[in-house]
């Protein structure tokens, strides 16, 4: 759990909840208490409990060993341990949640965590996310270790240390201001000009609707503050996002307030609130203050989502709403009273769904028609354009359009947390394709679409020297690249050169008037297009390796007779390609003085 | 429209010019290398030398495609990580501007990279520098294997972990094993040949650095020039090997020790920096800046070079619209076709 920057986020497992789990394996006899079970297979078995899923499915009773998993969970949240005979462990657990409530919550109101019936929940701060996370990694270790039988996994799993940051994809930054929470948990306090001085995102509080302050008040009323926030938050990014993410975690961190106190201005700041670091990594996530003040309890906090992202549905530009089964328009049924009344069950749940569709997108949900006739509401997002792309087109912002997926996490937060992230979800700060933009912005032309271009030109090529060119005295057998520019790797793509492409298949020295007349044509015209411009004369070749039918009659041990032949065989090669598909040499001498040479 | 070469053709195709090698069998090939002198002896050298030019590349390429179609994020990576070894001095992008400068042909068409390798300018450009091979397979690596985690789905994700592999990979006693085509993984006996190779390139540096013994006998084909070309500082072994017998076939193009550890600084460095970017919570309008900050630091490179050349942008960038002086044609709508035919490219 260190090694995977677990163990000391707010709403992870800890040491002691590790510690809890093994007692409760060892009480219901999954572990064997005799000695003789080695440390890897105690391992083992606890990654497969986890694995299992246990944790997420059911309350653990540590009262009655005997009976496990006695019941089902209700609201699949947390975890849930009874007092039990482990005393020492649990009082010790109650002092730290004591502390941390005290500590965490100064502006909630009742919490769970001493249930009705005396009954503790010593994983009240394991936020769901948390467990999945967990549940993951669990899965993924024991593949490890089931699938290496020697000791070679050992470096994965335990050596190399990748946190929350290392193991996704994508982030999301969304920073809560504490001075909001108070206000955004009660929708009939108002919100002052002075308070608004003090805090400027209270602004947006006031703007709020009553209903969403109602309903952020609901959330915030049932327990801390951040982790409900932390999991209105997964919850949000992945109904907007849909299948263009497999899994979404969260992560809660403190922010450190300046040393010197906060002011209105320093608080909206980007600068005034750095995240705490600390070498120390169990005071990573945790508030900090000068030891001559005392402590601050309005702390600021940011809770970052880490998406792992579906590599093929990622970039997907629409997002349509539900469909009728027979493909007839859900709008045309909304407007007949009997069709929704109930009497097809059908059509009502479609119509909810719709109803679900449209509230949560707003205004952005528009009626299309699509190419398979289909007509539905659907969200479409827009093209993403690099900023130098923009400016290129004559975009007076010249800012570009940022990827699909800022998008919809950006439009999504700014209409359902707009009191904490802005109308326009300005305040949240996306991890996502910076960097895709910024290698865009420094090699413009290493794009796929210039790669691909080449690659089919090679495969057209392949195609003649393969199977069209009949005349020479060694067939070809395949043709293999290798420059890195035909496998989409390289920096500097090739895009075809203008005087290449417009002199292609013409014919200056095979006397044919008509395809020299038609070579000067298209060249005049490639002129005219570039007038005013200056052209690059230098061209990089592609590397490509031809490789020709076996034979026994290659001389042996001699190079030079070899590389002689060779030359023979490609100018050959040069006289049947110029044959067959009019393609001729422009320097011939070159190939006469090579030739002599041998 | 073509143009032949002594060992090649150019043929203008589409507006590509494709360098056409023609290669015969293995038998022919190795035969062909026998004569020459200073391979004559060495068999395992001359082996490796016919693999590593004519049987590995294609396999090489394969892979790499393959993975690309499996991971469309994996070729931005590797495009971002040419670009930080780029902006750090860490590539060879000089090594072909200055191939072009040195051994410019009075005849164009006929600029051969092949004899940059006999001219000595500096480590990190000449030979110990990171190919484009290479990073495709320290990248690869991260996707391929990706430890505990998923294989990344983001740039962002590609680059941070492979910046860690380079930086964290113990390249002294272990070797980097890229399984591209899965043969590694499920053949045990390929992982054995694998680490008994390294143990006895790297044993045979150990002993040579100790005036020990020279050769290690365990093999007749490791004679003491095999093994002494086979242990270089970053040791990257590929499924695509497979015709090499699975010794590096980049051993050539490896990085030598002083600049293997001045790229794991850096990359250290560039990993830790970029961490901090990524967990900023918000600093969204200096992202481009700092961002900036992270790609390039020449001075590590700079500050120990005595003499450094500066070379025209256009030299890497194969943009038609980024000319040269040197090879410029200002374009006007009268400009005579014969100005702007074929025969006024330089193909380089």
């Amino acid at each position: 759990m260190t090694q995977r920057g677990m163990r000391f986020s707010i709403d992870g497992f800890d040491g002691h909840h590790a510690g809890l789990l093994v007692a409760y394996l060892l009480q219901t006899k999954r572990i064997s208490g005799a000695g003789h079970t080695s440390a890897i297979n105690v391992f083992q078995t606890v990654l497969t409990f986890i694995a299992e899923g246990n944790l997420s499915k059911h309350v653990l009773d540590f009262t009655r060993p005997d009976v496990r998993e006695s019941k089902s969970r209700r609201d699949g949240s947390c975890c849930s341990y009874l007092e039990s005979s482990l005393d020492t462990v649990m009082q010790l657990s109650s002092v730290i949640a004591d502390d941390m409530w005290d500590f965490l919550c100064p502006v909630t109101l009742n919490h769970p965590i001493p249930s009705s019936d005396g009954s503790f929940n010593c994983f009240w701060r394991v936020s769901g996310s948390a467990v999945d996370l967990l549940e993951r990694e669990a899965r993924r270790g024991l593949k490890e270790l089931q699938s290496h039988t020697d000791t070679s996994c050992y470096d994965s799993l335990f050596m190399r240390k990748m946190g929350f940051f290392g193991c996704h994809d994508s982030f999301v930054h969304i920073p809560f201001d504490g001075k909001c929470l108070p206000f955004l948990k009660d929708s009939s306090l108002e919100v002052v000009d002075k308070d608004v001085e003090a805090c400027p995102p209270l602004q947006a509080v006031r703007e709020a609707s009553i209903e969403q302050r109602t309903a952020f008040s609901t959330i915030l009323a049932h327990c801390l503050p951040q982790q409900h926030l932390s999991a209105r938050c997964v919850q949000l990014a992945t109904t907007a996002l849909g299948d263009r993410v497999q899994v979404i975690h969260s992560l809660v961190q403190w922010v450190n307030r300046p040393a010197d106190g906060p002011t209105s201005s320093d608080s909206s700041s980007p600068s005034s609130t750095p995240i705490v670091t600390s070498s120390d990594p169990t005071s990573a996530h945790f508030p900090m203050w000068a030891i001559d003040r005392s402590a601050d309890r309005s702390f600021d906090f940011v809770v970052s989502l880490g998406i792992l992202l579906n590599n093929d549905k990622q970039e997907r530009r629409v997002d349509k709403g539900p469909t009728t089964a027979d493909g007839s328009l859900l709008t045309d049924l909304a407007a007949d009273p009997h069709a929704v009344s109930g009497d097809n069950p059908t059509i009502a749940q479609n119509f909810d769904e719709l109803k679900r569709f449209r509230d949560f997108w707003g205004p952005k949900v528009e009626l299309r028609r699509f190419k398979d006739g289909s007509i539905v509401e659907a969200v479409v997002w827009d093209q993403p354009v690099t900023a130098t792309a923009a400016a290129v087109r004559g975009d007076e912002s010249a800012r570009g359009v940022p990827s699909v997926v800022e998008q919809v996490v950006r439009y999504a937060f700014g209409r359902h947390l707009t009191a904490v992230c802005g109308l326009g979800g300005e305040a949240i700060r996306p991890v996502c394709t910076q960097l895709d933009r910024f290698l865009q912005e420094v090699s413009p032309l290493s794009s796929d679409r210039t790669t691909r271009r080449a690659v089919e030109a090679l495969d057209s090529l392949r195609g003649i020297l393969t199977s069209k060119v009949k005349e020479l005295p060694l067939a070809i057998e395949s043709v293999s690249c290798v420059s890195p520019a035909l496998r989409y790797t390289s920096v500097h793509s090739v895009p075809p050169h203008p005087i290449v492409l417009s002199d292609m298949g013409s014919s200056v020295n095979a006397g044919s008037n008509k395809k020299s007349a038609a070579s000067s044509k298209s060249m005049r015209e490639m002129l005219k297009k570039h007038a005013g411009t200056s052209m690059s004369l230098l061209c990089p070749p592609l590397k490509v390796l031809v490789q020709l039918e076996s034979t026994g009659k290659w001389p042996t041990n001699d190079l030079q007779a070899v590389v002689a032949l060779k030359v023979a065989l490609l100018l050959r090669l040069r006289q049947e390609l110029s044959k067959q598909f009019q393609v001729t040499n422009f320097s011939a001498g070159i190939a006469a003085g090579i030739a002599s040479n041998f | 429209m073509s143009v032949i070469h002594a060992d090649s053709l150019d043929v203008c195709f589409e507006g590509f010019i494709f360098r056409l090698s023609l290669v015969a069998s293995d038998e022919v090939e190795s035969a062909a290398v026998r004569s020459l002198s200073d391979l004559a002896g060495d068999s395992a050298l001359r082996s490796m030398a016919v693999a590593r030019s004519l049987k590995t590349p294609p396999l090489h390429h394969s892979s790499v495609r393959s993975l690309k179609s499996e991971h469309p994020c994996y070729s931005g990576t590797v495009r971002l990580f040419t670009v930080w070894a780029s902006k750090h001095c860490f590539t060879g992008e000089a090594r072909h501007a200055c191939d072009m400068l040195i051994d410019r042909s009075p005849t164009r068409c006929q600029m051969r990279p092949e004899s940059f390798h006999r001219t000595s300018i500096h480590p990190s450009i000449a030979v110990g520098h990171l190919c484009t091979e290479l990073i495709e397979l320290i990248v690869a690596h991260e996707f391929l294997h990706p430890s505990s985690c998923t294989p990344p789905g983001s740039i962002l994700t590609g680059f941070y972990r492979s910046l860690l592999r380079v930086a964290e990979h113990d390249w002294e006693s272990e070797p980097l094993v890229v399984d591209l085509s899965g043969e590694i993984s499920t053949s045990p006996s390929v992982m054995l040949d694998i680490v008994t190779n390294f143990r006895a390139s790297r044993s045979h540096g150990k002993e040579r650095s100790s005036d020990g013994p020279q050769v290690d006998c365990s093999n007749p084909a490791w004679n003491a020039s095999f093994l002494d070309a086979m242990n270089v500082p970053m040791y990257v072994v590929s499924s695509a090997d497979k015709p090499h017998k699975y010794w590096p076939s980049l051993a050539a193009r490896s990085p030598e020790k002083m600049v293997l550890t001045m790229i794991a600084k850096s990359a250290r460095s560039s990993a830790m920096r970029l961490m901090q970017w990524i967990k900023q919570p918000q600093h969204d309008e200096m992202s481009t800046d700092e961002l900036l900050a992270i790609m390039s630091r020449r001075d590590a490179v700079m500050s120990r070079s005595d003499v450094v050349l500066r070379f025209h942008k256009s030299l890497f960038c194969r943009d038609p619209a980024r000319a040269p002086p040197f090879a410029r044609l200002n374009v006007y709508a009268n400009t005579p076709v014969s100005e702007a035919g074929l025969h006024s490219l330089t193909v380089m």
